[in-house]
C-alpha cells in the first residue's frame, strides 16, 4: 500500500514538475514574444528533450536578441543618413537658389543698365536711322533679359525661398498662404499663435515643406474649397495643422493618393523626434497634424517678422 | 549732394554710379557692401539719398533700417533689391525706406523713384505694385454671421442675450410667428442647431454690438 502510494507519488511529484517546466517555456516564450528579449528559461537538469527544448530555446532567443541589435542599430544608421540626406538636400537647394538669385541675377540686371547705357549713347548718334534699328535691337535684349531674370527667381524660389532663409518660418508661411491662395483661389484661412521667438533652421524647413506638400495634395487631389492653417507656438513644441475640406484621404496606406508623398512628410517630421497624423473624413476633408518639439536653435534667423 | 550706395555686388555697385553720374553731375558717392561698414557710414554724416540692397554678405540689412532711422529719420532710403517678394516688401516699407525698387528696374526707373523720394513720395514699380494690389484684393471668406441679412441679425443679437421669441417680437413690433421663421431661418444659415449654440457663437466671436 505504503509502496504504491510512494509510486504514485513520485509519479505525481515527476508530472508536476513536468508541468513546471513546460509552464516556464511557455511564459518565458511570452514574455520574450512580448518584446522582453532578455527573458531566458531556466534549464531543468536530467529532463532529457525537454532540457534540450529549453536549451534551444535560449540559444534561438540569443540568436534574435543579437539580430534585433543589429536591426536596431541598422535602424539607427538609416535615421542618421536620412537626416543627413535630408539636410544635404536642403543645403543644396540653397545654395543653387542663391547663386541664381545673387549670382546670375545680378550679372543680368548688370547687363542690363550696361544697356541702357549704351542705349543713350544712340541719342547722341549721328545717324539717326541706324541709331534707331540699334535701339529697337536693344529694346528687344532688355526685354529677354527680364525673361531670363523672371525664370531665374522662379527656379531660385521654387529650389528655397529666400523668404523662409531671411525672414523666417511665420513670414514665409504667410507668403505661402497668400500665394496659394491668390494662385488657386481656394479660400485659406491662417492663423499663427504666440510665436515670440526664432524658431530652429531644421524646424523652419520641416514645417515650411510639410505645409507645401499638404498645399500641393490639397490643389492635386482634395477638390477643396476652403483651407484652413493654424501654427501654434506650445510651452514645449510648435504645432502646424492643415485642413481642407475635401473629398478626405483614404485613412490608410495607400492612401489613394501620393503615398511617397505622405511618406516624405512623415519622414521630415520623425527625423526631428516629431508626430504626424493624417486624417481623411470622407467627403468632409483632410487634417494633417504636426508637432515638433522646439529645441535650441543652433542656427537662427537674421530676424523673423509676423506680417 | 551725397549718395550712399549699400550693396555687396562690386559690378552692381560700378554700374548704378556709372548711370547715376550721368544725370548727377555734382553727386558724390560712397559704397559700403557689409551691414557694420553702412551703419558707420550712417553714424559719420548726414545723406541725401540712401541706396539699400537686403542681402549683403548674408546679412539682412532691414534688420539695420529701425536703427538707422533713429539716427537719420529724414534719409531717404531706397531699397533696391533682387528680391521681389510681398513680404520683402512690406518689411521694408515698414521699417522706413519710401520707395521699393527690384534691382532689373534700376536702369530705367532708378531716377524716377529717386524724383519721387526727394520730394517725399513714395514709389513702387508695377511688378511690385501689382503684388500687393493682388493680396489686399483677396477677398476674405464670410464668418457665418456676416451672411445674414439686417434685420437677421438683429434678431441673431437679440437671441444670443437670451431673449425670448416673444420678448423679440414685442421688441420689433413683429409676430412672434416671423421672429419664429426668422430664427430658424438664422440657425440654418450659420449651421447651428439651438439657441445655446447661438449664444455660444456670438461669446465666442465677441457680438455684442449691431453691425457698422
Amino acid at each position: 500500500m505504503l509502496t504504491l502510494f510512494t509510486i504514485i507519488s513520485v509519479l505525481v511529484a515527476a508530472e508536476l514538475s513536468l508541468l513546471r517546466i513546460i509552464r516556464n517555456l511557455s511564459k518565458t516564450a511570452r514574455q520574450f514574444g512580448k518584446g522582453n528579449f532578455d527573458i531566458r528559461v531556466p534549464v531543468p537538469k536530467h529532463h532529457g528533450e525537454l532540457s534540450e527544448l529549453a536549451l534551444e530555446f535560449n540559444s534561438m532567443a540569443e540568436a534574435l536578441l543579437q539580430r534585433h541589435n543589429e536591426l536596431l542599430k541598422a535602424h539607427d544608421r538609416l535615421k542618421t543618413l536620412s537626416r543627413h540626406l535630408q539636410n544635404a538636400r536642403e543645403e543644396e537647394a540653397r545654395r543653387i537658389a542663391r547663386e541664381l538669385h545673387d549670382g546670375i541675377g545680378q550679372i543680368l540686371t548688370i547687363i542690363k543698365i550696361d544697356l541702357a547705357t549704351l542705349q543713350k549713347k544712340c541719342l547722341t548718334c549721328k545717324e539717326t536711322s541706324k541709331a534707331s534699328a540699334i535701339e529697337t535691337e536693344i529694346i528687344k535684349i532688355k526685354e529677354s533679359i527680364d525673361e531670363a531674370i523672371k525664370f531665374v527667381r522662379r527656379i531660385s524660389s521654387e529650389l528655397r525661398p529666400a523668404v523662409l532663409d531671411r525672414l523666417g518660418f511665420p513670414s514665409a508661411l504667410e507668403w505661402q498662404t497668400r500665394e496659394f491662395e491668390i494662385r488657386t483661389s481656394i479660400s485659406t484661412q491662417l492663423e499663427i499663435k504666440n510665436i515670440k521667438e526664432s524658431i530652429d533652421e531644421d524646424i523652419s524647413t520641416a514645417l515650411f515643406r510639410v505645409t507645401q506638400e499638404a498645399l500641393t495634395n490639397v490643389i492635386r487631389h482634395a477638390n477643396a474649397s476652403e483651407v484652413h492653417i493654424s501654427l501654434i507656438c506650445n510651452e514645449n513644441d510648435f504645432s502646424l495643422s492643415i485642413r481642407d475640406n475635401g473629398k478626405g484621404i483614404a485613412n490608410s496606406p495607400p492612401y489613394g493618393i501620393n503615398t511617397s508623398g505622405i511618406i516624405g512628410m512623415e519622414e521630415r517630421v520623425r527625423l526631428l523626434n516629431g508626430q504626424f497624423s493624417i486624417l481623411g473624413e470622407h467627403q468632409k476633408g483632410t487634417t494633417i497634424r504636426i508637432q515638433i518639439p522646439k529645441r535650441k536653435p543652433h542656427r537662427s534667423y537674421d530676424a523673423y517678422t509676423t506680417l | 549732394m551725397h549718395i550712399l550706395l549699400s550693396d555687396d555686388h562690386v559690378l552692381f555697385r560700378a554700374g548704378l554710379i556709372r548711370i547715376l553720374k550721368e544725370k548727377f553731375l555734382n553727386a558724390s558717392f560712397e559704397e559700403v557692401s557689409t551691414c557694420p561698414e553702412l551703419f558707420k557710414k550712417i553714424q559719420e554724416k548726414e545723406w541725401d539719398l540712401l541706396i539699400l540692397d537686403i542681402s549683403m554678405r548674408g546679412q539682412n540689412s532691414l534688420n539695420l533700417l529701425p536703427d538707422i532711422k533713429k539716427i537719420r529719420p529724414k534719409l531717404p532710403i531706397i531699397v533696391l533689391s533682387m528680391y521681389e517678394e510681398r513680404p520683402f516688401v512690406i518689411r521694408a516699407l515698414r521699417e522706413g525706406a519710401l520707395a521699393y525698387l527690384t534691382k532689373e528696374r534700376a536702369s530705367d526707373e532708378l531716377f524716377r523713384a529717386i524724383d519721387a523720394v526727394w520730394s517725399g513720395r513714395r514709389y513702387l514699380p508695377e511688378n511690385i505694385a501689382t503684388q500687393i494690389a493682388d493680396h489686399l484684393a483677396l477677398k476674405k471668406p464670410e464668418r457665418p454671421h456676416e451672411t445674414l441679412s439686417p434685420r437677421e441679425y438683429e434678431i441673431f443679437l437679440l437671441l444670443s442675450q437670451a431673449q425670448s421669441v416673444s420678448q423679440i417680437a414685442e421688441k420689433l413690433g413683429l409676430s412672434p410667428k416671423t421672429v419664429s421663421t426668422h430664427r430658424i431661418r438664422i440657425l440654418e444659415k450659420m449651421g447651428l442647431r439651438s439657441n445655446h449654440e447661438l449664444m455660444h457663437y456670438a461669446v465666442t466671436h465677441s457680438l455684442s454690438q449691431p453691425p457698422l
